[in-house]
């Protein structure tokens, strides 16, 4: 299998084709990144459409060397970013009578509506934003530690340490809500 | 309360801390974070949400970073939920603690919050060679003194942003505050910008140096020096043309020099002064 | 003695991602320390509930629009000058304005030779044409790479070059743009808008800094927007005004803005 890095060096160099590759392989993950976060299916479609778009515009300033994963994360990250601006939702992040309604209506297997779940999801729902985010990013996107360092621009250390203080949080409001 | 902390490794050195702040109770800090390349040129980032950023440069080696908190009741929203009752044995582990974070790697030092809720002051010093990106997203004014030769970028909202014996380039805006410059030396080829919505653009000059200065006001006015040699002529009138229709839009920066003219210093406010001075 | 913390590592440990010595080190911890046992325990099982949020699947339009984006994308056999600016862009951050000054005189001097030796029929006329659209491209990729400088006032300076340009190139605007909606830097920002409205006579700049009014959370830039789209007098602003005026947080000084440019659009 040719590696992500060697297929955007050639989108980079004008073969745009190989774009279509790398789609198949991050659409899904990329897409629920955004789907944990904004709940709405067709929003994060959208968004999704707009990472690859960027990829494809901004294609020159992928650098020979760099982690395809993390930079088409840390593009996914700037496009959530750049929605939330639009919208003006900064921190108020989803209420959690939302997403019940959001994330359940679509779901036809019955272990998915089970209580348990719809506290986690809530605990969730009610963590600051960045926070938050690290928890999407490390259990849901299951990345390492060395790679939500480079997405975050942070040290590998303190990503090791941020999660652990967000799973921390996210166990304390869990167990609130039990 | 304080604690000098020193710790000392190779490449990168983390320090956290999470100090539970209980509203109205001012907890200071102190920090002293050693260099990885002591002696060297260096780069200071600071991004706070409320709060004052002072920062000077001084003949030392090693960051030293104070910072004196109190968390700011009114910010908090109550009847959000019932996050203020946790239940018997459980604690919030969130929201009123902040956390000031500061990393060093290979001379490079951030240092931010993720707190909302309360007002930090921070008091860096740093040696006279380090660069500063200083942002303060609401409140607080930013004062900087005694940095040579590297470039200093400062974004405020509300506060005023105050720079004492700098060199250029210099980016700095607020929405609200006073942008006062004094230079010790402005022989940089780069480009300064200044901007403000409400306050007065104040920049004074060394007296031997070389600039292009781009002024602009929308109602307010701006003053100059006698050492400054000002473009008084009309304004211009751009015309842009395509198809056949022109539109014209009229060039509303002044134009002066000091000196022989040098390196553009861009200064724009809608409502406040510009005040453009030479040492004397 | 000194230990180092093993919370942080337990998630790594629950997968199996870790060093061995680690690993030795969280079991036999564990062993004699029960509050890292209780730890472990409440953290398999918030990964246990969490593992019970389902992913989802894209619907088939997400793959129809992106191949639909693929088929409009016209794809350029890169040359001469796109190799140029490949070059140019692998130079990275570390390059200096003055570095790339010399880069450029170095290479016109190499065309220069290049030129006269093997096109000595070519007349002095078409070099010259030649060579001023040769600067040109130059000139255009110096902005483009100075404007992915970590300093603003280099990126100031990349887009005060692009004035020196005398044709309006595609790629000049669209970095214009990016840089207008995502720079860190207002003062950056507001450069690349007063860059922009040079161009403001074309139908499509003045819509993509129509655009950009919703991309700003800036007061500053916001209004520096406002007044270089009211100065257009296009009708059609009146909507997007009013729109805004809509905002729950905007800023007041903002609002008497647009409220003067109403009046103005009347």
């Amino acid at each position: 299998m040719i590696s992500d890095e060697a297929l955007m060096m050639k989108v980079r160099s004008g073969d745009t084709g190989k774009l279509s590759l790398l789609f198949e392989r991050y659409n899904i993950p990329i897409y629920n990144f955004f789907l944990k976060f904004i709940g709405d299916r067709e929003i994060s479609q959208d968004l999704t459409q707009n990472v690859f778009f960027r990829i494809l515009k901004y294609n020159h300033s992928f650098k020979e060397g760099a982690s395809f994963k993390t930079w088409i994360y840390q593009i996914a990250r700037n496009v959530r970013i750049d929605h939330y601006k639009k919208y003006k939702i900064y921190n108020s992040s989803l209420n959690t009578d939302n997403i019940n309604e959001i994330n359940f209506s679509e779901n036809h297997d019955p272990i998915e509506k089970s209580e348990e779940i719809l506290l986690i999801q809530k605990a969730l729902s009610k963590m600051p934003e960045d926070k938050k985010e690290i928890i999407v990013l490390s259990q849901f996107q299951e990345l390492r530690y060395k790679e939500i360092a480079e997405i975050l621009n942070i040290t590998e250390n303190t990503a090791r340490v941020k999660v652990h203080r967000a799973i921390k949080e996210l166990s304390v409001l869990y167990k609130m809500l039990v | 309360m304080k604690y000098i902390l020193k710790i000392n490794s190779l490449f990168t050195l983390i320090m956290l801390f999470a100090i539970t702040a209980f509203s109205q109770e001012i907890s200071k800090k102190s920090v002293i974070v050693p260099l990885s390349k002591p002696g060297e040129a260096g780069k200071l980032y600071v991004e706070i949400h409320n709060g004052s950023i002072k920062v000077s440069g001084y003949e030392g080696k090693e960051v030293i970073v104070v910072s004196k908190s109190k968390s700011l009741e009114s910010h908090h929203n109550k009847d959000k939920n019932s996050e203020d009752n946790p239940p018997e044995g459980m604690r919030v582990v969130g929201n009123n603690a902040y956390a000031l974070d500061i990393i060093e790697n290979e001379n490079k030092i951030k240092v931010d919050t993720d707190s909302h809720y309360s007002s930090i002051d921070l008091e860096i010093q740093v040696p006279h060679n380090f660069a500063l990106y200083l942002e303060n997203h609401r409140d607080g004014d930013i004062e900087v003194d005694n940095i040579k030769g590297v470039e200093i970028n400062a974004e405020s909202h509300q506060g005023s942003i105050l720079l004492t014996n700098v060199t250029s380039p210099i980016v700095a805006d607020t929405h609200h505050g006073d942008i006062i410059v004094t230079f010790s030396d402005v022989s940089s080829e780069n480009p300064s910008a200044f901007n403000s919505y409400n306050g007065n653009i104040d920049l004074t000059f060394p007296k031997k140096g070389n600039a292009t200065v781009k002024t602009k006001s929308e109602r307010g006015n701006i003053y100059t020096d006698m050492a400054v040699s000002v473009n008084d002529s009309e304004p211009k009138v751009i015309t842009k043309s395509k198809n056949g229709t022109n539109y014209y839009s009229v060039e509303k920066w002044n134009y002066g020099k000091i000196n022989s003219g040098g390196p553009e210093f861009s200064a724009a406010t809608s409502k406040g002064n510009v005040y453009i001075r030479v040492q004397k | 003695m000194e230990k180092k913390d093993l919370k942080p590592y337990l998630m790594e440990f629950l997968r199996e991602e870790l060093d061995e010595e680690t690993k030795i080190a969280i079991q036999s911890q564990l062993k004699v320390d029960p509050a890292l046992q209780e730890e472990l325990d409440e953290l398999k099982e918030v990964f246990g509930e969490l593992n019970k949020i389902p992913s989802h699947k894209p619907d088939i339009a997400l793959k129809e629009n992106f191949q639909k984006m693929m088929e409009e994308n016209t794809i350029q056999s890169p040359g001469l000058f796109s190799n140029i600016q490949h070059w140019i862009n692998n130079f990275q951050i570390t390059i200096s304005f003055k570095q790339m000054a010399y880069a450029v005189v170095l290479l016109l001097v190499g065309f220069f030779f290049g030129y006269n030796q093997n096109k000595g029929t070519v007349n002095a006329g078409e070099r010259n044409q030649q060579l001023s659209m040769e600067i040109e491209e130059l000139r255009k990729n110096m902005m483009l790479t100075l404007l992915e400088q970590p300093s603003a006032s280099e990126r100031i300076k990349a887009v005060n070059i692009s004035y020196d340009l005398e044709e309006a190139d595609p790629k000049v605007i669209e970095a214009l743009f990016f840089t207008l909606n995502n720079d860190k830097n207002s003062n950056v920002r507001l450069a690349a808008l007063e860059a922009l409205t040079r161009y403001s006579f074309n139908k499509k700049i003045r819509n993509g800094l129509t655009e950009s009014l919703r991309h700003q959370d800036k007061p500053l830039i916001q209004i520096a927007l406002i007044d270089v789209l009211t100065e257009m007098h296009d009708k059609s602003l009146k909507k997007e005004f009013k729109d805004l005026l809509q905002q729950d947080e905007l800023d007041a000084d903002v609002k008497e803005k647009i409220n003067e440019s109403l009046e103005i659009l009347m």
